[in-house]
């Protein structure tokens, strides 16, 4: 067993920099559909096309850039821009890292507001706003992955950070 | 291979989300937060983990690997099965030109000339369901990722004596 404080000394990898760089990447092309719409692109749905199997995409639950509707609705784009955050965050939070890492369970309690918010009718930034906080948490389970993967193949006596 | 705990997990997981992400009218939970491309990942977690008589060693990277096993098959089994589905006419035709012209017509979709007439010309259907495949698997394998992870972190016994 990977004691918590050692998987979370070794957060910041080069792998948990792909992730992040991964991550950009994925918010980029949510920002880039209405962004090339606006601009007159005229492939510009094929980006919206892309995240339609994961969100309704519905105009008027998206917030809009220049006119145009984002690829990913409001709540869609909190997870999204949660989950980024999450990833370059936690490297820099280590004790905090280290807590969530013993008690991995606690990101339930973060996945509640947005739960409760399903079931009611609220507006974008309420949606954007829990779906930011819920997945926050979540990005540090990829970076404790990658990490244990890290331990794993370093060889003994080497520093994996 | 049905004795390799994380494949057979992953296909338990894949598979059973698979089938639910392709019925009509119950798929469109997948537009809460991509829920049912996440259940298969916690789902093939829990049958990975509940298969574990010892803490192991590297948990979370476990539940990576076996959620995104489970994303690949799911992504097939969804495809393939909603295009049974399709043929047996139990679910809207995407992969006919038609239907989709006139459904991203219905949303306000223009469509430029170039892509129409590409889109009525011969071995379209094949195309489309080729791109659907690509993109089912590539996101249920990413969104089962993280479902595995979670699956983990709700699942997994810690090795008290370790701390």
């Amino acid at each position: 067993m990977i004691r918590p404080r050692a998987s979370v000394e070794s957060l910041r990898s080069p792998w948990a920099y792909g992730l992040l760089l991964a991550c950009l990447v994925w918010l980029a092309l949510v920002f880039a559909s209405a962004l090339f719409a606006a601009a007159g692109w005229p492939h510009s749905d094929v980006l919206r096309w892309l995240f339609h199997p994961v969100c309704h995409q519905i105009p008027a639950r998206s917030f809009h850039l220049l006119g145009e509707p984002l690829a990913a609705c409001a709540r869609c784009t909190g997870l999204y821009v949660g989950f980024t955050l999450g990833v370059a965050a936690w490297p820099q939070l280590p004790r905090l890292a280290a807590k969530l890492a013993k008690r991995p369970r606690w990101i339930l309690v973060f996945m509640v507001p947005l739960l409760v918010d399903v079931m009611f009718e609220s507006g974008a930034p309420m949606r954007f706003a829990t779906g930011l906080v819920a997945a926050f948490p979540c990005a540090l389970l990829p970076l404790l992955a990658i990490a244990e993967m890290t331990v794993a193949r370093t060889p003994k006596g080497d520093d994996p950070g | 291979m049905m004795n390799n705990p994380k494949i057979k997990s992953a296909l338990i997981g894949g598979g059973a989300f698979g089938v639910i992400a392709a019925l009509p009218y119950i798929n469109m939970l997948n537009v809460l937060c991509c829920a049912l491309y996440i259940g298969g990942g916690v789902l093939a977690a829990y049958f990975y983990l509940k298969e574990q008589t010892s803490p192991l060693a590297s948990p979370y990277g476990d539940g990576a690997l076996v959620g995104v096993m489970a994303g690949v098959i799911g992504g097939i089994v969804t495809t393939f099965v909603s295009a049974a589905l399709v043929a047996l006419g139990l679910a809207p035709d995407w992969s006919d030109p038609a239907t989709v012209l006139s459904e991203l017509e219905s949303l306000g979709v223009e469509i430029p000339g170039v892509a129409g007439e590409a889109m009525t010309q011969e071995h379209v259907e094949e195309a489309i369901l080729g791109m659907e495949l690509v993109i089912n698997v590539v996101m249920f394998a990413i969104f089962a990722t993280i479902g595995g992870l979670v699956g983990v972190a709700i699942f997994h016994k810690k090795d008290e004596s370790a701390e």
